[in-house]
């Protein structure tokens, strides 16, 4: 019997037969519907975890030790990072060091026309890495720039543009650019917003263009002066202000707090602390070339130079979701599993009611194999044309739900475009998934109806 | 007469053949060392009585039924050695089946039910209809060729059940009952039809029937009762080969 001719009496069954066809089928549809869905759901969701924290790119932190309120905490230089780069265990893309402000700093500005001040929490790190993440070009360390600067213009001592005047030296100076993490905002958003009466923060860059632009973002830092009077630290340096301006959000910025160029935070160091705490780093961000390699680095780590990884959020999130996925995957699998009990369940009938028909096909020359072929073939078509129907509608139901959750729902730190990421395979394996059930569903019948006497068939 | 002309092969050899339906005690006998010989060429009438075994021996020569006891050897195919695609072969190529219900696929037109067995091969559907329409000409139904079972009449649909048999043009014709459905005219038409395979294809056909008025048209009538061949003798007045005369079954 050739594939062709196979076809035809499949398709002619299954016409025949179309209302069992639909009701067999319903359970097929749901179930793929429902894996599809979940599949994609995940996938989009995963890939969105992933991108603000990659899996390759891990944090290497020193294990915080104290004695007596000592701090004896592994210190992080230019020797780590060359640690770091000469190892052979694994092979590194980047390094980039973040380095902590050393002394108080207070950060003062005007929101939404009241002045607020608070203590600086932040750091500083290449400003090429946070540029990475479409900042723009503002985000440099302006006082290694060349060009020269502009006298401040008196009486008023103004300069144009973002730039501030600097008591100092009486010159121009660029004001230091801050990014903010999205934490801070959802922070901002869902606690000081509501508790003060403040704007929520939407999209950050229309917030800023709703304010009259980066000139309004004005921040004042006051190095060297505290907002907590808890300084109990003897700094090498007078308090002064410096101006910044408010950028961005970045994804790359510390977590709860403000990000600088890293030069800026190297110099007040210095100045106000000293040459070793202008060397030393409080984190070093390690871009690895494969996330395979994440474990063995962070091993090489605690055995070499004695460090840690900071616990990946990335891979925490990952798995979690990678569970979840699981779990609804579980359900849809069931949900094909029960459709498929079915389709057994409606193809021993149609085999039973059948009888004469096999029968008859075996008295003409049918194997025992062909009539098997037959109905695991009516149940694969089954399973395909309800497979299909049931991508179809978890594609449908997921881009309504995209739909929904794009325009229905308020803005949040990492809103995505779209909740879903429909790779190619997962139709597919959806489409897989639905023909293999209704096979499995088909097989059994298949069997009885093929080891079926033609006699007995035939005259019941 | 082709019957006159061909050799006295032996196109069916049934030597001792035991059949029972059921499982222990409720274990009935159906064939109770059934031995039959018929050569190429006859018509043979199986004749009995309802429940005598008749449809179960017919339907083992087919090679539709299992037996449990004795051997059976049809064209040449011994079927105790054959693979069962082998005895699938033999019913789409040599072997002919009519049944007293017809067994025609309603879903199917004529046509369609007349080139049903091609399903089987790798024939191509063109050379498919054109062989299925021959047969269906043969059986005077050419004009009903595209119009499904459901609309004709009990004798049309026997003669397009005849045309499915006589779609591969097989060299034995087993028949059940085939006039038992239809009215004494439409059967006669039937019968006359059969003799007329015989006569000019030189085809060997057995048809079992409770009916004796089948027997003056067969060359041979075997009797079976309760699974036992009481009888097998040569009859009636179209009796014109001499086969089967000395190789009588006991």
């Amino acid at each position: 019997m050739t594939t062709g001719k196979l076809l035809t009496l499949v398709l002619d069954n299954a016409r025949r037969h179309r209302r069992e066809f639909v009701l067999s089928g319903f359970g097929i549809v749901v179930g793929v519907a429902a894996f599809v869905f979940f599949l994609a759901l995940s996938m989009g969701v995963r890939n969105k975890v992933l991108e603000v924290f990659p899996l390759e790119r891990v944090e290497v932190i020193a294990p915080t030790a104290g004695i007596a309120g000592q701090d004896l905490t592994r210190r992080m230089d230019e020797s780590t990072v060359a640690e770091i780069r000469n190892q052979k265990l694994v092979d590194v893309k980047s390094i980039i060091p973040r380095m902590t402000i050393d002394f108080p700093v207070s950060l003062s500005g005007y929101f939404e026309g009241n002045r607020m001040a608070l203590e600086f929490i932040g750091d500083g790190v290449d400003p090429a890495y946070v540029r990475e993440d479409d900042i723009g070009e503002m985000f440099k360390d302006w006082e290694q720039d060349d060009t020269p600067l502009l006298d401040c213009e008196l009486p008023k001592f103004t300069c144009d543009g973002l730039y501030y005047c600097e008591r100092s030296d009486m010159k121009c100076h660029h004001r230091v650019p801050v990014v903010v993490s999205r934490n801070l905002i959802e922070v901002y958003n869902k606690n000081y917003a509501k508790s003060h009466g403040l704007p929520v923060i939407g999209e950050m860059e229309q917030f800023i263009v709703q304010r009259g632009g980066l000139s309004k973002m004005r921040l004042y830092f006051d190095l060297g002066q505290s907002v907590v009077n808890m300084n109990q630290k003897k700094l090498n340096a007078q308090p002064k202000r410096v101006e910044g301006v408010l950028l961005g959000i970045s994804d790359r910025a510390i977590p709860l707090g403000a990000t600088i160029p890293i030069g800026y935070v190297q110099r007040w160091n210095r100045e106000y602390v000293g040459e070793q705490s202008a060397t030393a780093y409080s984190s070093i961000i390690v871009e690895l070339a494969n996330k395979e390699d994440v474990a063995p680095f962070g091993k090489w780590l605690m055995d070499v130079p004695n460090l840690r990884l900071e616990d990946s959020l990335g891979e925490r999130f990952a798995s979690i979701i990678t569970i979840i996925t699981l779990i609804f995957i579980v359900i849809a699998l069931v949900i094909v599993t029960i459709s498929a009990i079915n389709i057994a369940h409606s193809f021993f009938m149609q085999v039973s009611e059948r009888r004469k028909e096999i029968g008859l096909l075996r008295s003409i020359g049918g194997t025992q194999n062909n009539i098997r072929m037959l109905f695991v073939g009516e149940a694969a078509l089954l399973g395909f044309l309800a497979g299909i129907i049931g991508v179809g509608l978890g594609i449908g139901i997921a881009m309504l739900g995209d739909w929904a959750f794009v325009n229905h729902t308020a803005d949040f730190a990492f809103k995505p475009k779209t909740l879903f990421d429909f790779q190619m395979w997962i139709p597919f394996s959806g489409l897989g998934v639905a023909v293999l059930f209704g096979v499995i569903g088909g097989a059994l019948p298949a069997r009885k109806a093929a080891k079926m006497q033609p006699a007995e068939a035939l005259t019941r | 007469m082709p019957s006159e002309t061909l050799s006295s092969k032996t196109v069916i050899s049934v030597r001792d053949v035991h059949k029972s339906y059921g499982k222990g005690q409720a274990k009935t006998p159906v064939l109770r060392g059934v031995s039959l010989d018929i050569k190429e060429g006859e018509i043979v009438a199986l004749i009995g009585q309802s429940g005598s075994g008749k449809s179960t021996l017919l339907n083992i020569i087919g090679s539709l039924d299992t037996w449990e006891k004795g051997s059976v050897e049809v064209m040449g195919i011994d079927f105790s050695k054959a693979r069962e695609s082998d005895l699938a072969a033999m019913r789409n190529e040599q072997v002919g089946f009519v049944f007293q219900s017809f067994n025609l696929l309603e879903h199917l037109t004529c046509i369609e039910n007349v080139i049903l067995p091609s399903s089987f091969t790798t024939m191509r559907e063109k050379d498919a209809r054109e062989q299925g329409m021959e047969a269906l000409r043969r059986v005077g139904l050419e004009e009903l060729a595209h119009r499904p079972p459901g609309e004709l009449s009990g004798g049309q649909k026997q003669r397009v059940a005849i045309a499915r048999a006589l779609f591969n043009k097989p060299r034995l014709l087993l028949c059940d009952e085939p006039t038992g459905n239809l009215d004494s005219e439409t059967g006669e038409n039937v019968i006359e039809f059969f003799g007329e395979l015989n006569r000019e294809d030189g085809m060997t056909l057995l048809i079992v029937t409770h009916e004796e008025r089948l027997s003056q048209f067969a060359q041979r009538v075997v009797h079976i009762k309760d699974g036992i061949i009481q009888s097998d003798e040569p009859v009636g007045p179209k009796n014109n080969s001499d086969a089967g005369e000395k190789e009588n079954a006991s």
